[in-house]
């Protein structure tokens, strides 16, 4: 045992880490307990490899890739003196504190006009399921854990995201949700769920989806975005139009849900982005729906 | 590198053999005491009962803990000082695993140096099928105290052990 590539895990020197993970336990046992069993010290190498991912890409927020992040992180830590990468994982340390705060900030700005819509899901994930993460997330020992399980699905989901991150950017999209969903009344917000399935108390799906492909069948049928209910000519009008789109390609219909998105946001880039990621899944259920004269299935109302 | 060989590397620990012998420094005067190769087949067992239990430890093992703790057993001589040593080490790592890391290192150590003494009489058997087992049990199911309807059954099932148990935590 010695040679640098035993001495090696992951792709970089994990000794050096040793060091501050001893430490961590230390903290975490107070001390009355010389071991700690493998999945504990896997979850305190795990909090200290987060918070010094945190550091890294907080050093470096210019458009790298995951990989070239990765490569960063990996030789900071084969090249870094075990008092810097010290000094990294404690400034990714303050990083979490940091951002637990803002998201603290961000999710009592969501609450106090808050809406539901009577959505299960929604209600218990923001209502019951956020003060308690608040309460129980482990900053210091565990912070790779965000333990909700996030049932109310946001459009694109938080991707590989954990910890802190994950809430943080689940938060932005419920914002964003909200900021969309609060421009239509509450009735109508609920007839389209209510004629998208009788039920949607109980489902597990995304409202501000729902209210935006709404809004988007409308605009193809020719009429303003907030309207109630489409007719059948309305439905032959909206199959015409993509049935010309359809000529172009699939990217044709995408793009025109594109536009039509924007001009829904009125110029809300952020919220423009975000419905956007909607976009390729409803390309498909569109065509399809188109293809097999189903349209109501996509716009029930 | 996996996780099993990287916690291996990290329990190899520097310095480990040094600390064990200078224990004899305080044990002599017990009449017992560790010879090199005695504390290089301890910490030899010590890893393998480390990798078994999957535990690791960071910085100095709980052997010289264990030596302090019972070098003054009436139980312990020269002849038997490094069998009871391996075994009481054994014992220890898994107990910490079957209390669900609840006990302290000094609470556990007190635990086995009491019983060992008391009730096993210097038996390493009883101490580890009985004492201890009865004991995490007792740990795990949270630590209830006495029920006075079922005393009798407590009285059956774990005579005076049981009560024995309370009186000190």
């Amino acid at each position: 045992m010695g040679t640098d590539s035993k001495e090696k895990r992951n792709g970089f020197n994990g000794e050096k880490l040793i060091s501050i993970v001893a430490d961590l336990a230390d903290k975490y046992t107070s001390k009355e307990s010389t071991s700690v069993s493998y999945d504990t010290a896997r979850q305190l190498m795990g909090a200290v490899m987060y918070c010094i991912r945190e550091a890294v890409q907080a050093a470096d927020e210019a458009m790298d890739s995951e990989e070239q992040q990765t490569g960063r992180l990996e030789g900071m830590l084969n090249a870094g003196t075990d008092y810097e990468i010290r000094a990294v994982y404690e400034k990714g340390s303050q990083l979490v504190l940091q951002k637990v705060m803002e998201a603290k900030a961000l999710y009592e700005r969501i609450i106090t006009d808050f809406c539901s819509y009577h959505n299960q899901a929604y209600e218990d994930t923001l209502i019951k399921g956020m003060p308690a993460f608040f309460i129980n997330y482990d900053i210091k020992f565990q912070p790779q854990n965000h333990l909700l399980t996030l049932d109310y699905p946001t459009i694109g989901g938080i991707g590989a995201l954990t910890g802190i991150d994950a809430v943080f950017r689940y938060l932005q999209n419920i914002r964003l949700e909200q900021i969309f969903l609060v421009q239509f009344p509450d009735e109508y917000v609920t007839e389209v769920l209510s004629h998208y399935h009788e039920d949607y108390h109980e489902l597990f799906l995304n409202i501000s989806a729902l209210v935006m492909r709404s809004c988007v069948g409308h605009l193809l049928a020719g009429k303003p975005a907030l309207s109630f209910g489409l007719e059948e000519y309305e439905y032959q009008r909206i199959d015409e139009r993509l049935s010309k789109l359809r000529r172009s390609g699939r990217e044709a219909i995408s793009q025109a849900i594109l536009n039509l998105i924007m001009s829904i946001c009125k110029e809300n880039q952020a919220l423009a982005a975000y419905l956007a990621m909607d976009v390729r899944d409803f390309t498909w259920e569109l065509e399809n729906a188109a293809k097999n004269h189903c349209l109501h299935k996509i716009f029930p109302f | 590198m996996s996780d099993y060989e990287w916690f291996s590397l990290i329990n190899s620990g520097k310095n480990q053999l040094q600390k064990v012998i200078d224990t004899n420094r305080y044990t002599d005067r017990f009449g017992i005491s560790l010879s090199e190769q005695d504390a290089k087949q301890l910490l030899e067992a010590r890893m393998d009962r480390l990798r078994q239990e999957e535990r690791i430890e960071f910085r100095e093992g709980i052997l010289p803990k264990l030596i302090f703790a019972f070098c003054d057993s009436p139980y312990i001589d020269q002849r038997n000082y490094k069998d009871t040593l391996e075994a009481l080490q054994a014992m220890f790592y898994m107990y910490k695993n079957e209390s669900l890391d609840e006990l302290s290192d000094d609470e556990l150590i007190e635990f086995m140096k009491t019983e060992f003494e008391g009730e096993c009489q210097g038996s390493l058997e009883y101490l580890e099928n009985t004492s201890l087992e009865r004991f995490c049990r007792w740990i795990r199911s949270g630590r209830p105290s006495g029920d006075e309807d079922n005393e009798d059954q407590n009285e059956e099932e774990y005579g005076d052990g049981f009560e024995r148990e309370e009186e000190w935590f």
